[in-house]
């Protein structure tokens, strides 16, 4: 059987949800590449303008697109820095290959003073966006 | 909250009103609470509450429960907040984030003896020990959540409230929003007294007639979307792709400051009638800027939200509703004051605008967020008497159809279904739409409806403007529960024999009914949404994400689109010839919680706290513009960018379709294609409703400037605080035209 071809995915990290009382701590922007070649999943990233160094990053699966996670199955490293980058590879189950493709797949970055999580995001299928209109 | 220059007026106003009934319920106010001794102490308390209701009762309400836009601050909900978390985080949050628009302005000893008096409304009694900002104590092992009327002090809340509090919200957060509140300085705003300001006459006016208002003159905007049909499109075509790169500034008016502006302006035959906040209405001849007449009949906003959308004119006479739920007659030559009649008392207000039909005034009714023995109603009125013809009660009653839809929860306690746009008119088919907003409070678990339809929250009503009478309902979603609710405009439209409704909620679902039955024909989800696991596009029939159905008070679910919605306030624009509906978007997620009320007359609200974060797979992009051909629900074309939309969308016959942002850029676009044509900058974010108009052969566009407003104004100033700077004043209107 000839070999299938590895599937890549974006996300895009973006600040967890914050309010008035955590809108100056829960700061800072990344971007995080995948690649999944047979069940093994490679993710390379970076983020840039936490308000403090970050510590961890975890993968989790949420109920939907939008829904972060509450229980996680792998750990990444990142750089202890506000800005850097994470990366590594994590061996996927079948249900969590799945939860790949449905855009269910959840990552999340802690930091020193976000240890409720500092930046999220959700794997998607490497794809054309809405095109950019004004300013 | 405490609101500095134009503001200082009022509040000091209000403060002294307080401090007057203070001198007399002094001696019934005591402290009755259960929970334990806290760590403040009574001379905090007393200072605390003139202190709140000089600076924070505008928003959360004179008895701390929480309005349209901003959160509950007694009772369960407030220990759910915060009951888990030391004393010293509550003062921090108060004492950085409050009063809205002057965060940290109030010094220390303020801000210790309002959370002072929250703890003791709360439950805790006072002790000897003053509070500091530094106290360890967790809240609720002092406060039980049991609200102490005593300490309020019901004589207080009465007079605040008579005192002509603008309660009458977007409907649509769970917070103060935007920087409108801090809009408060200068202008006009603070000096004139109420009532009219300036006296002139409007020369060779003539009346508008019935039939005017079924077949407007091209020249003329007589209504909130210029057309009984809710189009917002202009026949006129001097303005064309090829030239409005030629635009140039006409005039321009400064408008009062505070409040929310969110106004349409209306313009007949060369005169324009402008809504600003303050209820003050303003008569300009519409060529040149000029003002003719001023009524300033007040009373002026508390808070940075409860913008008048619009106004009506009919005959010689301009109607508004306050946003203390009065309706007016104004002289439309003079300014006069011709009949007012009280549409509805306590927190009642209205922003939604009225519109005339057969001679009635109709007009809907905001401020249902807290429990009230007067429900929530749409209402008309003679226009030449202001007379009550009908209302039709938007909570359906015990014993009436729909009645049984509340899980036999008593009438009282049937909050919400607020009516905050104005409705369209078929003439032919003698029917009036109507959107309606969610039930309150938002979360089914909050309000204890659960399984149960909650009619008529988030519907499309089809009444007869004569007497009132349901014609027929469709529920979008029923026992909407994440105030995703559909109460915008409702856009007439016509294909061959079709006589169609659509419209479209903050779900970003399109909806096409059969306006005369009520059939569901077809839908369009156009954005980004993860809170229906099913949408079932032959029956129009949604489902919620399991959680969302199994859900329980104080958890949180995520919720995309935010309240903030897909589609808000910022109406569409029906472009008749290329048969598209131009729609403005936004794109913002939240994590959101329902709080536990109390079933009180009084309580209730919104009941609920958010998190705000980007929508997924937007690039934080909060903007979206969408075209859709109407006959075929297709997307034509749609772009993204990063300020949501905060006009309306308005078209015209050559082609063009005006809309502005909340990063005050007005552009012109292609309606065909949705490229730029032209666009400027204006001095704040561009808010309201644009309209065209012509005076002499000599086109023009006018739109507002505002600040102001519920979850459209609250998530990008949450979202993009880094990136977007606006001013903290600018409500005004720009006239642009061609060159001479």
């Amino acid at each position: 059987m000839p070999a299938m071809a590895a599937t890549h995915y974006t996300l895009s990290l973006d600040p967890v949800a914050y309010d008035n009382s955590t809108r100056d701590v829960i700061l800072g922007e990344g971007h995080v590449m995948a690649t999944l070649d047979g069940n093994t999943l490679t993710v390379s990233g970076n983020f840039s303008g936490l308000s403090s160094p970050a510590t961890t990053a975890k993968l989790g699966i949420g109920l939907d697109f939008g829904v972060p996670a509450t229980e996680f199955f792998a750990t990444l490293t990142p750089t202890a820095a506000g800005s850097g980058s994470l990366s590594g590879t994590v061996t996927l189950t079948p249900a969590q290959a799945e939860a790949l493709n449905k855009r269910q797949l959840f990552l999340e970055l802690y930091s020193v003073k976000g240890t409720d999580g500092s930046l999220w995001g959700w794997f998607e299928p490497a794809r054309s966006r809405v095109s950019k209109g004004g300013r | 909250m405490a609101i500095k220059g134009k503001y200082l007026g009022l509040s000091i106003g209000a403060l002294a009103l307080a401090t007057a009934a203070f001198a007399v319920a002094q001696a019934q106010i005591s402290t009755t609470g259960t929970a334990a001794v806290g760590p403040f102490t009574q001379a905090q308390v007393d200072a605390g509450r003139a202190a709140y209701q000089a600076n924070c009762a505008g928003c959360h309400g004179p008895a701390l429960q929480g309005g349209p836009n901003s959160t509950a601050l007694a009772g369960p909900g407030f220990l759910a907040a915060w009951g888990g978390r030391s004393s010293a985080d509550y003062y921090r949050y108060v004492s950085t984030q409050m009063p809205y628009g002057n965060a940290g302005g109030l010094d220390p000893a303020t801000y210790a003896s309002i959370v002072s008096y929250i703890y003791a409304v709360n439950g805790s009694k006072p002790g000897t020990t003053a509070l500091t900002a530094d106290n360890a104590t967790r809240v609720n092992t002092f406060t039980d959540g049991k609200i102490v009327d005593a300490v309020i002090g019901a004589q207080v809340a009465q007079n605040q409230s008579a005192a002509g509090r603008g309660p009458s919200g977007d409907g649509d957060g769970a917070a103060p929003a935007g920087r409108g509140a801090a809009a408060g300085r200068g202008g006009r705003g603070a000096g004139p007294a109420f009532g009219l300001t300036v006296s002139g006459m409007v020369k060779n006016y003539t009346d508008v007639t019935a039939e005017m208002l079924k077949h407007p003159s091209d020249n003329d905007w007589l209504m909130f979307r210029r057309n009984y049909q809710g189009w917002s499109y202009s026949p006129l075509t001097q303005i064309t792709p090829k030239n409005v790169k030629n635009l140039q500034l006409k005039w321009s008016w400064a408008m009062n400051e505070g409040g929310a502006s969110q106004v349409t302006p209306i313009v007949h035959n060369g005169i324009m009638f402008l809504s600003n906040t303050s209820n003050t209405i303003q008569a300009l001849d519409a060529k040149t800027g000029e003002l003719i007449w001023e009524n300033r009949v007040g009373p002026a906003p508390t808070s940075a939200y409860g913008g008048t959308r619009s106004i009506a004119i009919y005959h010689d006479k301009v109607y508004f509703a306050s946003t203390n739920a009065i309706m007016y007659a104004l002289d439309a030559r003079t300014g006069k004051i011709v009949w007012q009649t009280q549409i509805a008392g306590g927190t009642h207000g209205t922003t939604g605008g009225v519109m005339v039909i057969n001679g009635k005034v109709l007009s809907g009714l905001m401020g249902c967020d807290n429990y009230s023995t007067e429900h929530c109603f749409i209402s008309a009125y003679d226009a030449e008497t202001g007379a009550r013809d009908w209302k039709f009660f938007t909570t359906a009653l015990n014993g009436t159809p729909g009645g049984d839809t509340w899980n036999g929860l008593d009438d009282n306690f049937k909050g919400g279904v607020d009516t905050w746009i104005a409705g369209t008119y078929d003439p032919e088919l003698n029917t009036t739409y109507w959107g309606t907003a969610q039930a309150k409070p938002w979360f089914r678990a909050s309000r204890r409806t659960f399984g149960g339809d909650a009619l008529y929250s988030v519907s499309t009503l089809a009444l007869n403007p004569d007497d009132g009478k349901l014609k027929w309902y469709f529920q979008h979603v029923p026992g909407e529960s994440l105030d995703l609710d559909e109460v915008f405009e409702r856009v007439l439209i016509d294909h061959g024999n079709s006589k169609e409704v659509l419209t479209i909620g903050k779900s970003g679902i399109l909806w096409k009914l059969d306006r005369v039955t009520g059939k569901f024909i077809s839908l369009l989800p156009t954005i980004f949404q993860n809170v229906y696991s099913k949408i079932d596009a032959k029956t129009g029939a949604l489902q919620y994400r399991q959680e969302i159905i199994d859900q329980k008070t104080n958890q949180w679910f995520s919720s995309c689109p935010s309240p903030e919605g897909g589609h808000n306030w910022q109406a569409t624009s029906y472009n008749q010839p290329t048969d598209l509906l131009i729609i403005p978007e936004s794109q913002s997620c939240v994590m959101i919680t329902g709080r536990d009320v109390e079933l009180r007359l009084g309580g209730g609200g919104t009941a609920n706290s958010q998190k705000f974060f980007f929508m997924p797979g937007t690039d934080r992009n909060m903007g979206r513009l969408m075209a859709v051909n109407t006959r075929t629900m297709k997307k034509v074309w749609d772009w993204q960018q990063q300020s949501p939309f905060l006009t309306a969308m308005l078209t015209t016959k050559s082609g063009i379709g005006f809309i502005g942002d909340f990063n005050r850029v007005f552009r012109a676009i292609d309606v065909k294609t949705g490229k730029t044509l032209w666009q400027t900058r204006l001095g704040n974010t561009a808010q309201g409703y644009p309209v065209a108009f012509s005076i002499d052969g000599k086109q023009y566009i006018a739109v507002p400037s505002g600040l102001g407003g519920g979850s459209p104004e609250q998530k990008p100033t949450q979202l993009l605080q880094n990136v977007v700077h606006r001013p903290a004043t600018g409500q005004q209107l720009y006239v642009f035209g061609l060159p001479d």
